[in-house]
């Protein structure tokens, strides 16, 4: 009795298993409704994941048009995007004036005449090197982005 | 023989019953399922949701781009995002019934 209570409960785990296995292979492939992968991107953006908003945005788009709530994802992503490349450009235009100074400012005589500024400087120029690194990865995503909606449109 | 015919009829019957609801819930609910009523379930759930997260990440965008509240964003500044993101800006307008 007690050894078929057991099969009974062993089948109920193996079946609620392989409906997650099925459901989660499901969700990766894109065959979700589209309305779900639209929440997942928005609820990846809320937590600054543009990464993971992006790949939910192409995973909506990989198995059906677009539809209207689609096109307005893609666009506040892209508007996410937009800002944070815009605030990388300020950033590293910010670091070029403080490591390239005009010749006739106080900086550019200041950072000529003091000893120790190697260090700052080698400080800003990582600093600038890590902004250049990501406004690559922003137009990648950017890119990749866009490919998956105009794939779908045209 | 009759066996095998039998388990396909019932199953073309099962599965033509499937289709015909999920197509129904899909025209009365006017929302994009996909074949499998497993997934009802959560595109109803996302789509109630989802309204309220495309609001919330929109006027996050605009607070970004303008450093203001969009309530208090100008005609002008509207107009600027409404030409960069027209179907965000549509969009808004009709869920927030402007």
């Amino acid at each position: 009795m007690e050894l078929l209570a057991l099969d009974g409960f062993l089948l109920k785990a193996l079946v609620g298993l392989l409906a997650k296995l099925g459901v989660d292979e499901l969700k990766k492939s894109g065959w979700m409704p589209q309305s779900y992968y639209v929440r997942t991107a928005l609820l990846a953006l809320k937590r600054d994941d543009l990464d993971q908003a992006v790949r939910d945005y192409n995973l909506s788009v990989e198995k059906r048009e677009p539809g209207e709530k689609a096109k307005v994802a893609y666009e506040i992503i892209t508007c996410a995007i937009d800002i944070r490349i815009a605030k990388t450009e300020d950033k590293l235009s910010e670091l070029h004036r403080a490591l390239h100074p005009p010749v006739f400012s106080v900086r550019f005589w200041r950072n000529l005449l003091a000893g120790n500024r190697s260090a700052a400087n080698e400080r800003l120029r990582r600093e600038e090197q890590g902004c250049r690194e990501a406004l690559e990865v922003l137009g990648r995503l950017k890119s990749q982005l866009k490919s998956a909606s105009e794939d779908k449109q045209h | 023989m009759s066996r095998l015919v039998k388990t396909a009829a019932f199953g073309g019957v099962g599965y033509l019953g499937g289709l015909l609801l999920e197509h129904g819930i899909e025209s009365v609910t006017g929302l994009d399922f996909v074949d499998g009523l497993f997934a009802v379930a959560g595109s109803v759930l996302a789509a109630m949701y989802v309204n309220r997260d495309m609001v919330e990440a929109a006027s996050q965008n605009i607070k970004a781009m303008f450093g203001k509240d969009p309530i208090y964003i100008t005609e002008g500044e509207w107009k600027q995002f409404k030409r960069k993101y027209p179907n965000t800006a549509e969009w808004l307008e009709k869920a927030l019934e402007v």
